[in-house]
């Protein structure tokens, strides 16, 4: 037998918990909904082989995600480059995959946009700072860079957003475009 | 160093001085409570999150928690990733029989030269000549670092490939020679041999750093083909290599 059964029940439990952090980030990793489906999959299944590792008296999803950004770059990564002719070329339309969710409003769907139109690393910087929340240490040590690129990726892309800034207040006054 | 909010909305604004920036980003590091409050007063934060929730969709989510194994995977006819990340830790099907784990030097040799690989492109290697006599110096070059005799006929034209160049590399201080070779589309594919036992292993087809590569030993070298192609095809590839001129390998 060359897995035990016993402790998988409760990592497949927090699994289950964090796939929406994992997938949010596979996509900033990614830029594409599919490569993201498949980063989470790879990610899940990774990480149930080396649930040796998994201490469940501390937070799981720095772990998870430290995977998830190995998995991406170590196997992934090259390969979706070489299929798609480069990531960063994705329509907005490829993008912006919201049908299914009518509470979004437009302004939120502006800003979406633009973050998947960021550079892969901001994306990702991003991602794990304003939308999971992470502090600059959090972040930098999951995309294993010093706390320094981190702050200088969210000031570059803080530039880039910025104009979104002020649609935002005008989009935000006029309420919920629907 | 203690900064005033007003202070720490100009750093978000980019109204500070390169000076001021950098001095406020050396002093960030070990400070979590200033990290708390400049995230607190960040302007793009809320929006930012309010713009990802409910993303991914509850019918994505769905199919993604039906995805996830009950337990440690086996390797599966999956999307890709999911068969990269169980072959690696679990070992690979072949027949029905399941094989062990490879040990982990022989599983970071494979990887690293699939991460060399999928750096080639057609470019790397169409300009070299087939026919040039340089090629005979590498194969000789390769096969006295390897003490074994390269100078095989069918190792030149083999399934459809073109050998184009031969290279002495290493890993872990041992030589690893790099067979580059193309096929008719200029495709680049590797055959690449080092010396090593073959301790129970014998055959691995496994996608590595986003190609298909195929790798096998004997008493006492380990092969690996490599490159942009169906795993299946790989494999056929690889066994006509086995088979072939790789069969019967004589020592120098």
């Amino acid at each position: 037998m060359l897995f035990k059964k016993t402790r998988s029940s409760g990592l497949r439990l927090e699994l289950e918990r964090q796939l929406p952090a994992i997938w949010r980030f596979a996509l900033s990793l990614s830029g594409k909904p599919d490569l993201a489906d498949d980063l989470t999959q790879a990610t899940c299944l990774r990480a149930l082989e080396k649930q040796h590792q998994y201490d469940d008296k501390r937070p799981a999803i720095g772990w998870l995600l430290t995977i998830c950004r190995s998995i991406w770059l170590n196997e992934q990564r090259a390969k979706a480059i070489r299929k798609t002719g480069g990531l960063y070329t994705a329509k907005a339309s490829d993008l912006v995959d919201r049908s299914a969710n009518a509470e979004m409003n437009i302004f939120a769907s502006q800003v979406y946009t633009r973050i998947m139109t960021l550079p892969e690393a901001q994306r990702a910087t991003v991602e794990l700072v304003y939308v999971q929340q992470f502090t600059y240490s959090d972040a930098a040590e999951i995309l294993d860079v010093p706390i320094g690129t981190v702050m200088s990726r969210l000031s570059t892309a803080r530039k880039a957003l910025g104009d979104i800034k002020d649609d935002g207040m005008i989009a935000a006054k006029g309420g919920q475009a629907r | 160093m203690t900064y005033s909010d007003d202070i720490l909305q100009r750093y978000l604004d980019g109204a500070l001085s390169a000076a001021q920036t950098a001095e406020l980003e050396a002093t960030i590091a070990d400070d979590p409570e200033l990290q708390r409050r400049l995230m607190a007063l960040d302007p793009f934060a809320e929006s930012v999150a309010d713009a990802f929730r409910g993303v991914p969709d509850e019918t994505r989510l769905e199919r993604l928690r039906a995805a996830i194994p009950d337990e440690a995977p086996r390797p599966l006819p999956w999307r890709s990733g999911a068969a990269i990340a169980a072959s690696l830790a679990v070992g690979v099907m072949i027949g029905s029989q399941l094989l062990p784990a490879p040990r982990s030097d022989t599983a970071d040799w494979r990887m690293e030269v699939a991460r060399y690989q999928a750096l080639y492109v057609p470019e790397t290697v169409a300009h070299l000549d087939p026919a040039s006599p340089d090629l005979e110096t590498e194969l000789a070059r390769a096969a006295r670092a390897l003490s074994l005799d390269l100078a095989l006929p069918d190792l030149r034209e083999i399934s459809g490939l073109q050998l184009r160049r031969a290279q002495v590399l290493g890993f872990e201080g041992k030589p690893l020679i790099q067979l580059a070779y193309t096929d008719a589309s200029g495709t680049p594919f590797a055959l690449c041999i080092m010396p090593g036992e073959d301790r129970g292993y014998t055959e691995q087809a496994e996608e590595l750093a986003g190609l298909a590569t195929y790798s096998w030993a004997n008493s006492s070298y380990r092969f690996l083909l490599v490159g942009d192609r169906d795993q299946s095809e790989i494999e056929t590839m690889a066994r006509r290599f086995k088979t072939g001129p790789l069969q019967t390998l004589r020592s120098l």
